[in-house]
């Protein structure tokens, strides 16, 4: 029977609902991923005190301390919740990462939402070495700090991060191979053949041989030895 | 339909509905958009059911996915809305959890109402309360002798104070309330400790007399400023009370169900700190008024507040 069938069973996949009355998948990102955007934006919040304190220890005596404190409050808790709200759900961190802030359903962050989830931000860091936020993030299903578990939201990646087939063909050092015999391919194939061509920037030539072989054999006994060129090229095809 | 068809008669409006998505001139595209967006997930449809080409499906999953976020993402803020939270949501909010927010409250002043009676009669325990640095500054800070008796702080003028109030209290308060969520143990220790500081302060400033200088300086904040840490306290009980007691529904389902409810009183609490900020600032330290009318605006200022609480936003609105 045809029909897409989705990794769901392996991979962290969430399916939502959109009003329109489809679906459509989210990959929520995990710890390492969110660690970073985490850490480029607390390096951002670092250089933007710096630069308000400078900026105010040069002006001060026209402006005043009060704006200054003003401007740090806001900074330490509003800096992810005006992102959030206003920048389509994405901190810079999580800009340069490649994630968004989503709520559950699949819906744009609302504005109680985000506030609250960045409120318990506190909680989640709580004696600084964000242990709880750590270990929520590892049991709940959705990777959830407790600031997204209390208000819904999910932390997702934008798009897939992975090479496009072409430009893998163009750009992977294997040579190329003319595709002369007609293969016909399930799609569960086809859908192998380009993730694994998605994946081969991150593979190396030699473990990409080495998965593409056992599969190549059966395809085309003839090109064994040039296994990973051989999927490369036929993928190639395969997307037209 | 076959796929190269199908791709070639949809391609324009994909192409269309992506550049339209970086440039960000919706406004240009606006009657068009929403339609665009439908028909984009009817393909989306179809490239699932017939299986084509993974990669496309890919492509119109990431586009239906930035669609929706810019389609729903138009937030709706307006003075109304404000207004409405003001009068309706926020005293509405409070009255429906009165017995859990009379409780924390009988927690809080009961806490220090005991230590303040305490240290009244047993003068030397404030000792074991408090690090005798800091009671030497509170000493200095109303003594009415003492020489800076008119700048409380290092800092001198009003405004500055103002800031570092927002950026005190408010911080303290959104502590309060996030760690409630853990088994509401950080909202009590921080309501109780703040309770305790309040109480043996009080108590001691009695014993020494400055009682002029104290308790015309506090009336008028405390009001709000009390009342909103107390809030704030409850609302992160609520959070952990929740979490940790779900009842029959899951987990994460009770704590978002009580995160919803509890944002207006949030919210409310950073409004109320925010004025008592500005009490605080530019009212409290003006000693020249004299303790009558400093008094009587706080005992004024406590009055409607509790009256605001009681009343506003009884009767039903007519639109």
């Amino acid at each position: 029977m045809r029909g897409y069938s989705s990794t769901k069973d392996q991979d962290s996949v969430i399916s939502v609902q959109t009003p329109e009355g489809i679906s459509f998948e989210v990959h929520p990102a995990g710890i390492m991923v969110r660690l970073c955007a985490f850490l480029l934006d607390g390096t951002i919040q670092g250089i933007l005190y710096l630069i308000l304190a400078v900026l105010f220890a040069m002006f001060f005596q026209n402006i005043g301390t009060w704006i200054m404190l003003l401007a740090f409050f806001i900074l330490n808790w509003f800096y992810h919740v005006l992102f959030e709200l206003f920048n389509n759900g994405m901190s810079p961190g999580k800009m340069v990462m490649g994630l968004r802030v989503l709520s559950s359903n699949g819906s744009p962050v609302q504005p109680g939402a985000s506030l609250i989830r960045n409120l318990l931000r506190f909680a989640d860091s709580f004696f600084y070495l964000y242990l709880i936020g750590l270990l929520s993030i590892s049991i709940s299903s959705g990777f959830r700090r407790l600031g997204d578990i209390a208000a819904g939201t999910l932390v997702v990646y934008r798009f897939e991060q992975f090479t496009s087939p072409l430009y893998t063909a163009k750009n992977s050092g294997e040579p190329r191979l003319e595709i002369h015999h007609i293969h016909t391919l399930s799609y569960q194939e086809k859908q192998a053949i380009l993730s694994f061509t998605h994946r081969y920037p991150l593979l190396g030539p030699l473990r990409a041989h080495e998965i593409a072989q056992p599969f190549v054999a059966e395809l085309d006994r003839s090109q064994k030895d040039n296994a990973a060129a051989f999927l490369i090229s036929l993928a190639e095809k395969v997307q037209g | 339909m076959k796929q190269e068809v199908f791709i070639q008669k949809r391609k324009e409006s994909w192409d269309r509905f992506e550049a339209s998505l970086e440039n960000d001139k919706l406004k240009k595209n606006a009657s068009w958009f929403p339609k665009a967006f439908r028909e984009l997930t009817q393909d989306l449809n179809i490239t699932k059911s017939q299986a084509f080409n993974p990669a496309l499906i890919e492509r119109l999953n990431r586009l239906v996915l930035e669609g929706n976020q810019r389609l729903y993402g138009q937030h709706n803020w307006s003075i109304r809305n404000f207004l409405d939270f003001v009068v309706l949501d926020f005293p509405r909010t409070v009255r429906k959890r009165w017995k859990g927010i009379l409780a924390s409250q009988l927690l809080f002043y009961g806490l220090s109402t005991f230590f303040a009676i305490l240290v009244t009669q047993q003068a030397s325990s404030i000792y074991e309360i408090i690090p005798t640095v800091q009671i030497e500054q509170i000493e200095e800070m109303y003594n009415p002798d003492s020489p800076h008796y008119l700048t409380p702080r290092e800092v001198s003028s009003d405004a500055d104070m103002f800031g570092f109030y927002i950026y005190n209290n408010i911080s303290i308060a959104f502590r309060t309330f996030a760690g409630g969520i853990l088994a509401g143990i950080g909202s009590l220790l921080l309501l109780a400790y703040n309770a305790v500081f309040l109480g043996s302060v009080a108590g001691h400033v009695i014993n020494k007399g400055y009682t002029d200088t104290f308790f015309p300086f506090i009336i008028g904040h405390s009001s709000f400023e009390l009342s909103a840490i107390i809030l704030s306290g409850y609302a992160g009980l609520c959070l952990g009370f929740s979490f940790f007691i779900p009842g029959n529904i899951r987990r994460s389902t009770a704590v978002g169900r009580t995160a919803k409810q509890i944002i207006p009183l949030i919210s409310g609490t950073a409004l109320m700190l925010l004025i008592a900020a500005a009490i605080e600032a530019f009212w409290s330290s003006r000693h020249e008024l004299g303790e009558l009318v400093r008094l009587s605006v706080g005992i004024g200022l406590w009055v409607l507040l509790i009256l605001y609480i009681l009343l506003s936003g009884r009767k039903a609105r007519h639109v």
